[in-house]
C-alpha cells in the first residue's frame, strides 16, 4: 500500500522530479501537498482501496507521512 | 532573594507610575479649565445639532462662530455653553437651534456621545441622568472612568494624555450642503423615524433634557447674554408628519419664556426688560424645495439666505 | 468580551473550580458559569443556546444509532442552520426581494421586524454542524448531554471563536480530574495578558490613528490612504488575534486545551498557506465540511479548481455577515486561491514537460504578492472601504502609492526571511512580564476603542 502511495503523489504532486520521499517524510506540514492535492488523494485512495477518509482526519497532524496514511486507511 | 527584588521593582515602578499620572492628570485638569470653545472676539455663538450645522452660516452673521456638532443633545450644549461662558468674555449672543425632537428621551448611543464630550461633562451629568432613570451600564463605565478612579491610578492615560493634546471632537461648526434630496419619500419616512419613534412606539419625553434646557436659559441669564432658540426650517411634508404629542410638549417649554417670538415677513422683534430667552420658530417658514438638503436641514443657499435673516435681528445695533 | 461580566465570571469560576474534586463537578459549575455569562449578556441569547444544543443532541442521538443516518444528519444541519439564517440573513434576503419587488410586482412583501442577532450564533451553529457531521463520519461518540451543553455554551470561547471541534473538548472533560498545574495558570495568564496587549494596545491605536483617514479619505494624500489600508490590514489581525489570545488563555486557566486560531498569517508565502494561518478554527471548518465535501461533487477540473474554492470562500465571506462587502471578500480570496492552484499545476507541467523550473529570482515576488492581495481583500471586507479603493485606484498618485508600496513589500519580505534565521532562540518568558504587559494595557487603554471587529458573528 504505501508504495502505490508513494508512486501517486510522486507523479500527481511533486513538483521537483529529483526529490526523494519516502514513507516518513513530512508531506503535508513541508508543504509538498496542499489542500488541493489531498482532494485527489482522498479520491485516489477512494478508488484504489475503498476506504473513504472524512477530511478531519486528512490533516497535517495524522496524515503527514505516508506510513500515518496507511495507518489511517487500515482504521477505516 | 530574587523575588524580594523582582517586587520591589514592581513597587517602584507602580510608584513612579502612580507619581507621574497624578502629575498628568493635574496637567490635564489645568488644560480642560481654559480649553476655549471658540476664538477670542467673538460676540455670538451658535450652538445645536446638524440643524444649527446646516442652517446657520457664520459668514453671513457678524463676528460669530459656530460650535454646532452633528447630534448633539441639550445637555451637551450646556456644557459647551459653560465652558464657553467661562473662557471667552466677548460673548453676547447665543444661538442655540432646538427642534421638535430636541426633548425626546435617548434611544441608544448614549455611551458613545458621552465619550465625546466627557471632557467637558462633570459629575452633575450622571448624577441627574441617574436621577431621571436614564443611566444605562455604559454610562456607568464612563461614570466610573472619568470621575470615580483615584488620580493616582494610571488607567487609560495615554488616551487622556493624546485627548488633551489633540483637537476635541465635539468642536464642530457649519456644514456646508449642496443640492437637493427633496422627493425620496424614503429618507423622509427614515428621518421622522429616527427622530421621534423607537420601533413603534414614541419616544416618550425626556424630563432631563427639559431640564437642561432651563439651566441653559439660567446661565444664560446669569452670565448676561442673549439666548435665541431658533426652531429652524422645516420642508412641509416633514411638518405633515410630527406626532402632535410631541410638538405640544415642545411649545409648551417655549412659550414659558416671558417672551415668545414669531417672525412675521419684515417685523422687528420687540425686546421687554425680562426676557429669559427670545424665540424664533421658523419650522413654518415657507421656503423653496431648492433651498433644503433634505426634509428638515437647508443647503447652502438655504444656510445664506437664512443666516441673513438670522444676523438681521441678532446683529440689529 | 473585554467586560466586566467576562472577567468576572472568570475569576470567581476559576477559584471555585480548583477547589472542586472532579471534573465532573468542574463540568458542571462551567456550564453554569457559562449560562450566566450569556444570560447576563443577553437573556434572548441564552433561549436559543439551549434550544439549539437540545436540538442537536436530539439529533447527535439519531444520527448514532441509525444505520443509514443521512437523512437524520441533513435534517439536523438544515435546523441549525434555519436558524442561523432565520436570525442573520432574513433581513438581508427581505432587501433583496424588496427590490426585487418592484420590478416584478408578483413576489410577496414582507416585513421583516428587526431581530437581535443571537449573540455567538454564529459559532455555535458551526460547532453543531461539525458536531453532527463528526458523528455521521464516526470520528466521535455522542457523549453525554451535559459535555455537549458545555462544548455549545464554553464562554471562554462563546464569543469570539476559537471554533473548537467536540473530538478534541470531550476527552478532556471526560478525564476524571484535570491535574493542577502552575504552567497552566502561567501560560493561560500570560496568554490573556498577550492578548489584552494586542488589541487595547496594538489594534485600537492603529485603529484610532487611521480611523479619519477611513471615515474622510478625500481629504488625504491617496498614499496616506494606501498607509491606512495596511494599517487596517494590521488592526484587524491584532484585534482578532487579541481576542482569540484571551479566549485560549482563559480556557489554559481552568487546564484545557483548545485550538490555536493563528499563526503568523501574514508571513504565510502564499495565500493556500496564508488561510491555513488566519483565523485556523473557521479555515479548517470550510476545509473539512465544504470544501473536501464539494470536491467529491464532481471530478471536472473546472468544479475543483473554478467552482469550489470560490464557492466555499464565498460562504466564509457571507458567514461573517449579511453583506455583500463580506461575499465579495469571499470571492475574491477564492479566485485568488484558484489563480494560485492553477499557477501551480502550471509549474509542475513546465518542470515536466521543458523539464526547467521558473526563474528562482521570482521566488522573491511570492510573499508581497501574498500579503498585498490580502490587504487589497480589506478593501472589501471593512466598512466603508469603497470610498477608499476609489481614492487609491481612481488616482494617479494612489496607484503610484501601491506601486512603491510594493516595491517595498519585497524590501521587506527580504529582510523578514534574512531576520527569521536569526531570531530563533525564543524569549524566555518571566511571570513578570505578565504583569507589566497587564500594566502597560492598564494605561493604554482606551476609552475611544473601536469595538470589536469580529463581535457581531
Amino acid at each position: 500500500m504505501e508504495e502505490k502511495l508513494l508512486d501517486f503523489i510522486r507523479d500527481e504532486f511533486l513538483e521537483d522530479p529529483e526529490l526523494e520521499i519516502d514513507a516518513d517524510t513530512r508531506l503535508i506540514s513541508a508543504g509538498i501537498i496542499d489542500s488541493f492535492s489531498l482532494v485527489s488523494l482522498q479520491s485516489y485512495i477512494e478508488r484504489e482501496f475503498g476506504k473513504r477518509i472524512p477530511a478531519p482526519r486528512i490533516t497535517a497532524e495524522s496524515f503527514d507521512t505516508v506510513r500515518q496514511m496507511v495507518q489511517i486507511i487500515q482504521q477505516f | 532573594m530574587r523575588l524580594f527584588k523582582q517586587l520591589l521593582l514592581f513597587l517602584f515602578v507602580m510608584l513612579v507610575l502612580g507619581l507621574a499620572s497624578i502629575a498628568i492628570r493635574a496637567w490635564i485638569n489645568k488644560e480642560k479649565a481654559a480649553l476655549t470653545i471658540c476664538p477670542p472676539d467673538t460676540k455670538t455663538l451658535i450652538l445645536g445639532d446638524s440643524h444649527a450645522r446646516t442652517a446657520l452660516n457664520p459668514e453671513f452673521i457678524r463676528a460669530s462662530f459656530s460650535s454646532a456638532q452633528k447630534a448633539e443633545e441639550l445637555e451637551y450644549s450646556y456644557y459647551k455653553l459653560k465652558q464657553a461662558l467661562n473662557t471667552t468674555n466677548s460673548l453676547e449672543n447665543i444661538i442655540l437651534t432646538v427642534s421638535y425632537f430636541n426633548f425626546s428621551s435617548p434611544v441608544d448611543n448614549e455611551a458613545e456621545m458621552m465619550k465625546r464630550y466627557h471632557r467637558i461633562i462633570d459629575e452633575s451629568l450622571y448624577q441627574d441622568k441617574a436621577a431621571y432613570k436614564e443611566y444605562s451600564a455604559a454610562i456607568r463605565f464612563r461614570h466610573l472612568i472619568d470621575h470615580k478612579l483615584p488620580d493616582y491610578l494610571p488607567f487609560g492615560l495615554l488616551n487622556s494624555i493624546i485627548e488633551t493634546w489633540a483637537e476635541p471632537m465635539f468642536v464642530g461648526g457649519y456644514e456646508l450642503r449642496s443640492g437637493s434630496t427633496i422627493g425620496q419619500r424614503r429618507a423622509l419616512d427614515g428621518a421622522i423615524q429616527r427622530h421621534y419613534y423607537h420601533g413603534n412606539s414614541l419616544r416618550p419625553i425626556s424630563p432631563l433634557r427639559t431640564a437642561y434646557f432651563n439651566k441653559i436659559v439660567k446661565l444664560c441669564q446669569q452670565k448676561k447674554v442673549r439666548l435665541w432658540v431658533i426652531n429652524t426650517p422645516l420642508h412641509l411634508d416633514y411638518r405633515a408628519e410630527l406626532p402632535p404629542q410631541t410638538v405640544s410638549h415642545y411649545q409648551k417649554i417655549m412659550t414659558q419664556g416671558e417672551q415668545e417670538l414669531i417672525l412675521p415677513n419684515g417685523q422687528e422683534p420687540q425686546e421687554k426688560d425680562q426676557a429669559d430667552f427670545i424665540y424664533l420658530d421658523y419650522s413654518y417658514l415657507y421656503l423653496p424645495d431648492a433651498y433644503f438638503f433634505d426634509y428638515d436641514h437647508l443647503n447652502s443657499e438655504g444656510a445664506s439666505f437664512f443666516s441673513q435673516i438670522i444676523d438681521r435681528l441678532v446683529n440689529r445695533n | 468580551m473585554i467586560s466586566f461580566e467576562f472577567f468576572g465570571i472568570l475569576s470567581i469560576s476559576l477559584i471555585l473550580y480548583w477547589l472542586l474534586p472532579a471534573q465532573r463537578y468542574r463540568n458542571l459549575l462551567l456550564t453554569a458559569s457559562s449560562l450566566l455569562f450569556i444570560w447576563l449578556l443577553d437573556h434572548q441569547s441564552l433561549i436559543v443556546v439551549l434550544a439549539l444544543t437540545l436540538f442537536s443532541y436530539g439529533m447527535g442521538q439519531i444520527i448514532y444509532r441509525q444505520k443509514r443516518s443521512g437523512w437524520a444528519h441533513a435534517l439536523g444541519i438544515v435546523g441549525v442552520l434555519s436558524s442561523l439564517i432565520f436570525f442573520k440573513y432574513l433581513g438581508f434576503l427581505a432587501g433583496i426581494t424588496d427590490s426585487l419587488y418592484t420590478f416584478l410586482e408578483a413576489l410577496p412583501r414582507f416585513s421583516v421586524h428587526h431581530l437581535l442577532l443571537p449573540l455567538g450564533i454564529s459559532y455555535i451553529v458551526l460547532k453543531h454542524i461539525s458536531y453532527l457531521t463528526d458523528i455521521k463520519w464516526k470520528l466521535v461518540k455522542p457523549g453525554n448531554f451535559l459535555d455537549f451543553l458545555l462544548y455549545s455554551s464554553l464562554f471562554t470561547i462563546f464569543l469570539a471563536g476559537p471554533i473548537e471541534r467536540f473530538e478534541r473538548l470531550s476527552p478532556q472533560l471526560k478525564s476524571p480530574r484535570i491535574p493542577f498545574k502552575r504552567s497552566d495558570l502561567e501560560l493561560g495568564s500570560q496568554r490573556i495578558a498577550l492578548g489584552l496587549f494586542k488589541k487595547l494596545v496594538i489594534a485600537d491605536w492603529i485603529g484610532f490613528f487611521i480611523a479619519d483617514i477611513w471615515r474622510n479619505p478625500d481629504q488625504y494624500h491617496p498614499g496616506l490612504a494606501v498607509l491606512a489600508l495596511f494599517g487596517y490590514a494590521i488592526q484587524i489581525y491584532f484585534d482578532f488575534a487579541g481576542y482569540s489570545d484571551i479566549a485560549i488563555g482563559s480556557s489554559r486557566l481552568f487546564g484545557l486545551k483548545v485550538m490555536g486560531n493563528f499563526q503568523r498569517p501574514y508571513l504565510a508565502p502564499n495565500i493556500s498557506q496564508f488561510w491555513r494561518r488566519w483565523h485556523i478554527s473557521l479555515s479548517d471548518f470550510i476545509r473539512d465540511y465544504i470544501f473536501f465535501p464539494l470536491s467529491r461533487l464532481s471530478s471536472s477540473k473546472l468544479w475543483l479548481l473554478g467552482f469550489v474554492p470560490v464557492i466555499a470562500m464565498a460562504l466564509c465571506g457571507i458567514w461573517h455577515g449579511a453583506e455583500s462587502r463580506y461575499l465579495l471578500w469571499g470571492i475574491w480570496h477564492g479566485l485568488g486561491l484558484t489563480v494560485y492552484q492553477l499557477f501551480q499545476q502550471f509549474k509542475r507541467r513546465r518542470i515536466k514537460r521543458k523539464g526547467q523550473r521558473l526563474n528562482a529570482s521570482l521566488a522573491v515576488l511570492a510573499w508581497p504578492v501574498t500579503f498585498m492581495f490580502v490587504s487589497l481583500g480589506w478593501l472589501s471586507f471593512r466598512a466603508f472601504g469603497l470610498p477608499v479603493a476609489r481614492h487609491i485606484f481612481f488616482s494617479a498618485e494612489g496607484l503610484l502609492a501601491i506601486l512603491l508600496s510594493f516595491l517595498l513589500l519585497i524590501f521587506i519580505g527580504r529582510a523578514i526571511s534574512a531576520f527569521q534565521s536569526r531570531i530563533s532562540a525564543k524569549v524566555r518568558w518571566r511571570p513578570a512580564f505578565t504583569l507589566y504587559l497587564l500594566l502597560i494595557c492598564l494605561i493604554c487603554y482606551s476609552a475611544m476603542n473601536t469595538e470589536f471587529i469580529y463581535a457581531a458573528f
